[in-house]
């Protein structure tokens, strides 16, 4: 029987399902080399896991919740902002509709010029198209 | 089977920063670089909460730690540092003897600088395995690989980590 290789871990993290585990259970009882891996492999995993637990710096969460809690706080007030500004320039649209008679003045006083033009010299009008009939 | 509740950006905080701490302290051996990553990932986090859909969130979480940590690593264009062994303490409160402290901590300069020996994928996989204590489908997931890759790397890195300590 071949060597149990890449099994002995997962046989030490317990990823192995029933039928494999009692194989190589098997298989370690009768083989030097298996179990000398597999103390090997076991001591660095209980080293690796017992390494010391880090504490977050507490600075880290912190900083980031308050950063958080500002953003709640300012993002109204950009809403508000930009609320305010939209309600402005609806009023000074509001305010510039009345000028709409200006523009119909200055229409009116084109449409004359263009009256005059037109009865000073007359091809003006033939070449723009049929205002007139022939 | 009960549903699975989305936990809030503040419980990820809470219940997940030390371990991605961790993680990212024992791939880096480098306190400042863990201090952006899980810096990085808690914003990935808040972000990608709004789309996540319940599912495996441990393997959801560490898809986003794994991820982040590779883009910080490429971004920075350096290799992992050595160790900076002042910053490590037990928090079990308890007061060991002076002689035991000082062989932890040999202990644990030596295997984080041969954590940082192993290539990549090796050292990756036995963290996420002893430090994080994924199991080895949540390895697969978080890393996009199959179950039986996880399960070879974790017994090579071992074995690397074996004779790189011998």
């Amino acid at each position: 029987m071949s060597h149990l290789g890449d099994s002995l871990s997962a046989y030490l993290d317990g990823e192995v399902d029933e039928a494999e585990r009692s194989r190589i259970a098997q298989h370690l009882a009768g083989c030097e080399a298996c179990s000398a891996e597999r103390d090997d492999v076991g001591r660095v995993r209980s080293a690796v896991r017992g390494l010391p637990v880090l504490e977050l710096p507490p600075e880290l969460v912190r900083g980031m919740l308050q950063a958080r809690r500002r953003h709640r706080v300012f993002r109204p007030v950009w809403a508000w902002a930009a609320s305010a500004v939209a309600v402005a320039v609806l009023a000074v649209g509001l305010l510039i509709g009345p000028g709409e008679a200006d523009t119909a003045f200055d229409i009116g006083s084109l449409v004359d010029q263009h009256v005059a033009r037109v009865v000073v010299d007359p091809g003006v009008a033939t070449i723009r198209g049929p205002v007139s009939g022939p | 089977m009960p549903e699975e509740t989305v936990p809030s950006w503040e419980d990820v905080a809470r219940l997940h920063g030390r371990t991605i701490y961790n993680f990212a302290y024992r791939l880096t051996g480098n306190a400042d670089d863990a201090h952006d990553l899980v810096q990085e990932v808690l914003l990935r986090v808040r972000k990608g909460l709004q789309a996540y859909t319940p599912g495996s969130f441990e393997g959801w979480l560490w898809r986003i730690t794994r991820n982040a940590f590779l883009d910080e690593m490429r971004r920075l264009k350096r290799r992992p540092t050595v160790p900076l062994p002042e910053g490590d303490h037990d928090d079990t409160g308890s007061a060991p003897a002076p002689e035991d402290v000082l062989a932890a901590v040999r202990l644990g300069e030596d295997m984080q600088s041969a954590l940082l020996e192993l290539p990549y994928d090796f050292r990756e996989a036995v963290v996420l395995c002893d430090v994080v204590g994924l199991s080895y489908e949540e390895i697969a997931l978080a890393a996009g690989i199959p179950v039986g890759t996880v399960r070879s790397r974790i017994h090579r890195g071992r074995r690397m980590l074996k004779e790189l300590l011998e």
